[in-house]
């Protein structure tokens, strides 16, 4: 009874002009920021400080909010229409998104990520309403033990999202966990292979490497016969999705809200672990996996939708228990300090006209997204009329300046290009990027987790199957091995003849 | 050191007499103040608080850019290499005596010393909190330094940091107090207090902002303030004083600015930063999350910097030699 | 096959390097790793797998037409002349500014790698240029360098 009395006062206040007109300011915010490369938002939400000193602290959340998961729907333009990740969790959406902007298909891919994005936002906003206060508490009980066991789950699908081989895949795998390791080692200080360059001493950015070996590489690449591209003639048609790819996507969209809500609790890089588990999970339930990298329209779908559903779960332990999981939600944390409201466990019933005007106010910014967005999918399309040579040296500006903007560290550049090189070179020697740049990420986590986990149990191994959620989750990992060596070891008809292509 | 400090207040009164034949009244243009940790952090939150009522009585815009980097290093460094004229000032904090003294113990040379800055204020020292679970069976901390001493080196605390702002106090404790705890860190402030929430670990030190909150909603229990004195908002939670422990540790925030910067510019800063510490917007900013102002001024600062960075140095190379070496 | 080859020995080149160096990391206990032990062991298996990748290859090399040196430099060219303007961009940046950076880089790309006449090519670098300075400086209020002082804004 009191729930709707609730969201219907949050209705009240979030329909108010005034936070509408935040909302969309700060929606609008956030697709600019997830459009422009390199500024993700932490950094939008951190440049919007300043501009909520002014407001109520209810119209201030309003607009980081909306700043947060609009950015999400932003991200995923670029990445389809020109292989270059927006920010971290797009870098899924490039695999398979850009290959149908090549085919012709990017409308049809931009629209569904926008459908896609919506489903999964309302949806995480609603899990977050109902079930808030529960699953905050069950939030704090992933300690380093079970966040291992997750990693494990996901570095098993890692190694199903290349392209090629296993021995393919794993190569690059382990390289992205090697440089992983580059920086200081948190647990315990010491440099790894920093060789006194200080710039090194946290490590290589991802956001540089993603840019670099996804943007520039397939610029270097695409720039070595003509500068003259195949401009695809957009056609009213092209934009929409075909009924057949309508179909595809349902599935993965489902799918997509619940993993990217599930994983969007747990502390870490949620939005790129979602995306990627979503990709992996979608690319073994599909008939034929190995058109997966080819401009498959669940490889967009799914991903899309778990990330902007990510945003949603990594609210609950902000909301629900005041503690903020990411760098996002530990500066929304902040901006609301600044207005002297202090998140806790007792947020939602001490300030609960904050709480559900906020949550009231993610419907209807998720609304004035895809009504933003759905449009621009028109205008972005022509974007890409305009003649490669005068587009790619914009994009490599733009590239740049998104990534000085984001650290203003002139080493990050040099990444930038170095991944770039890299990129280049992977690609002409067949070799897959994104298990690579993934690797980046899930490495030193897992690396991180697990001797975190043996400090806690001082050395002893049982810390890891010692409660429920471990058992279930490397329960899991277990599984997935074997179905993964029972499906390798039984080729189906077009492994075969890959195979036998391959030499 | 005296005399290197008033023949640089000298070059900086001749510096400053040729920046005041340039231009007009300082400023002129916004500034930026480098934030060296990651956002969403106790100095993201007070340096913003501080930048929202000192833009006003500046008339320029006082925006807060994060650099984050090496726990402090490498925004430390970009502030202490910024140009000195007042435009870009650095969020100091006790974060940088931990990365020197660090470097130092390590036997490698800082990127940059306390020298490199001009101090001009810092408005915040607070104590860390000992949390614990509220579930735990140890309701003083009596009851806690009993059970660990009986257990020397199995109860665990939680950091947000090596060497940071939180582990630091629970080593000056442990060293004060002659027990003998297991150490895991976290990567900052969130995860660490999740995990005492989450009962992952025993124990862990925190700043009252952060803590305060759970503390509220009976997810928390603190058991001590480390410090010489007992908090406003606290009262009844007695402090490593009362219990006849000489263990305290402060973080404080404050405002730097680079060392070459021009005395008049200087002035009007820490003139600046008293009226913004006697601000009640400012100080309710603070203190409703649960802090204290406090209040040092550019020299008083410098001294408390000097006995700080003296005392961290010692604990730091004690620490160092302790560590484990393969 | 090259491609193979090559890729083969980038990984074991790399993993070469992680074992040297990782070797003068502390390796701890074995039920307590320290800061040496992953970064050892993705490093030997860095090893294996280049190994394996090249010597997999060396048996089922098909005697393909060796291609010129010159086919198979021609298409980087244009690659590579990207590759040092940005290298300049990336120095320039701190030293003269955003604006003149992107500026010259823009104007420099244009007309070397992308043939456009002098006045086409200016024009467009001075309306990107800019427009990409007003974008970020002014609308997004990101801190560029020197573009304060570059026009006294």
């Amino acid at each position: 009874m009191d729930f709707f009395a609730n969201l219907f006062a949050g209705f009240q206040t979030a329909l108010s002009l005034h936070n509408v007109y935040l909302c969309f300011i700060g929606c609008l915010f956030g697709t600019m920021v997830g459009v422009l490369p390199g500024i993700g938002p932490l950094a939008g939400i951190s440049l919007l400080i300043p501009a909520t000193y002014g407001i109520d602290a209810t119209g201030a959340i309003i607009m980081l909010a909306g700043i947060y998961y609009g950015a999400m729907y932003g991200g995923s333009t670029t990445s389809i229409l020109m292989n270059i990740p927006g920010e971290s969790a797009s870098v899924m959406t490039c695999v398979d998104g850009y290959q149908m902007t090549l085919k012709g298909r990017g409308g049809a891919a931009l629209f569904i990520s926008a459908w896609g994005s919506f489903i999964g936002g309302n949806l995480s906003v609603l899990g977050l309403m109902i079930l808030a206060p529960l699953l905050a508490a069950f939030a704090t009980r992933f300690g380093p033990p079970e966040i291992f066991a997750v990693l494990v789950l996901a570095f098993l699908l890692l190694g199903s999202l290349g392209t090629g081989s296993f021995f393919k895949t794993m190569p690059m795998i382990l390289l992205g966990m090697f440089l992983g390791t580059i920086g200081m080692d948190p647990l315990t200080g010491t440099l790894r292979f920093t060789h006194e360059i200080r710039d090194l001493y946290d490590g290589i950015g991802f956001v540089p490497v993603a840019m670099g070996a996804f943007g520039i590489g397939e610029i270097l690449s695409s720039t070595e016969r003509s500068l003259v591209r195949l401009i695809h003639k957009v056609k009213f048609r092209q934009l929409l999705p075909t009924r057949q790819e309508l179909r595809a996507s349902v599935g993965p969209i489902l799918r997509g809200s619940g993993l990217g809500f599930v994983i969007g609790l747990l502390p870490g890089s949620a939005h790129v672990l979602s995306s990627f588990v979503s990709y992996a999970v979608e690319k073994k339930m599909a008939k034929n996996p190995e058109e997966f990298g080819t401009g498959r329209i669940e490889g967009v779908a799914g991903p899309e939708t778990a990330n902007n559903s990510a945003t949603g779960g990594a609210m609950i332990p902000f909301l629900g228990i005041g503690i903020p999981t990411g760098p996002a939600t530990a500066v929304m944390m902040v901006a609301l300090m600044i207005h002297g409201i202090r998140p806790g466990p007792l947020f939602i019933s001490e300030q609960p006209q904050i709480f559900w005007g906020l949550i009231a106010s993610m419907y209807i910014g998720n609304f004035i997204l895809l009504i933003l967005n759905l449009p621009l999918v028109g205008i972005f399309l022509n974007l890409l009329r305009v003649p490669f040579r005068i587009l790619f040296p914009l994009i490599l500006l733009i590239c740049l300046v998104g990534t000085y903007s984001v650290s203003s560290s002139t080493f990050d550049l040099i990444v930038l290009l170095g991944s770039g090189v890299l990129g280049y070179i992977f690609r002409k020697l067949n070799y897959d990027l994104a298990p690579f740049i993934l690797a980046l990420i899930i490495g030193p986590l897992m690396e991180y987790s697990f001797r975190q986990s043996l400090m806690r149990s001082a050395g002893s191994f049982s810390i890891f199957w010692s409660n429920p959620i471990t058992l279930t989750l490397f329960g899991g990992s277990c599984l997935l091995f074997i179905w993964n060596l029972i499906s390798s070891l039984r080729p189906t008809k077009s492994t075969w003849k890959k195979a036998l292509e391959e030499g | 050191m005296k005399r290197v400090k008033i023949f640089g207040l000298v070059a900086c009164f001749l510096f400053g007499l040729t920046s005041w034949a340039g231009g007009a009244e300082y400023p002129t243009r916004p500034i930026t103040m480098i934030n060296p940790m990651p956002p969403g952090g106790t100095l993201d939150l007070q340096s913003r608080a501080f930048a929202s009522v000192a833009e006003k009585l500046l008339g320029q815009p006082v925006v807060v850019v994060n650099k984050p980097g090496a726990t402090g290093m490498i925004g430390g460094l970009a502030g202490a290499q910024a140009a000195p004229d007042g435009y870009t000032l650095t969020v100091g904090s006790v974060n940088l005596t931990n990365a020197i003294e660090w470097e130092i113990a390590n036997g490698r040379k800082p990127p940059f010393t306390r020298d490199d800055f001009i101090p001009i204020c810092s408005f915040t020292l607070s104590p860390t909190l000992l949390i614990v679970n509220p579930d735990s069976p140890w309701k003083t901390l009596a009851d806690f330094m009993k059970e660990a001493k009986s257990k020397p080196a199995q109860l665990t605390f939680c950091s947000g940091g090596l060497y940071g702002m939180s582990h630091l106090p629970i080593e000056i404790f442990a060293k004060a107090t002659g027990l003998k705890f297991r150490h895991v860190p976290y990567s900052g402030g969130g995860p660490c207090l999740s995990a005492v929430v989450g009962k992952h670990v025993d124990f862990g030190m925190q700043y009252p902002p952060t803590s305060l909150p759970l503390v509220r909603g009976n997810k928390l229990r603190v058991l001590a303030v480390v410090g010489k004195n007992r908090l406003k908002s606290i009262p009844d939670i007695p402090c490593m004083k009362d219990m006849g422990i000489d263990a305290e540790y402060y973080g404080w925030v404050g405002v730097m600015a680079p060392k070459k910067t021009p005395l008049p510019v200087v002035e009007k800063l820490r003139e600046v930063a008293k009226k913004v510490a006697a601000d009640k917007a400012f100080i309710d900013l603070i203190e409703k999350p649960g802090d204290e102002v406090h209040f040092l001024l550019g020299d008083e600062l410098t001294k408390y910097w000097d006995v700080e960075s003296e005392k961290i140095g010692k604990l730091m190379v004690e620490l160092v030699k302790e560590a484990p070496k393969k | 096959m090259k491609k193979e080859h090559t890729a083969g020995l980038i990984f074991l080149l790399v993993g070469i390097y992680g074992l040297i160096y990782s070797s003068q990391l502390p390796l701890g206990k074995w039920n307590e790793p320290g800061p040496g032990v992953f970064p050892m062991i993705l490093a030997i298996l860095l090893v294996l797998s280049g190994a394996l990748t090249m010597v997999a290859r060396i048996k089922e090399e098909k005697v393909k037409e060796k291609a010129s040196w010159r086919e198979f430099l021609r298409p980087l060219i244009t690659p590579s002349q990207i590759f040092l303007l940005t290298i300049a961009f990336i120095l320039s940046l701190e030293r003269i500014g955003y604006l003149a950076s992107s500026l010259l880089y823009l104007l420099i790309l244009f007309i070397w790698v992308c043939r456009y006449r002098l006045p086409l090519a200016m024009g467009m670098a001075a309306g990107f240029g800019l427009g990409s300075w007003y974008l970020f400086v002014k609308i997004l209020g990101v801190q560029l360098p020197l573009t304060v002082t570059a026009l006294g804004l």
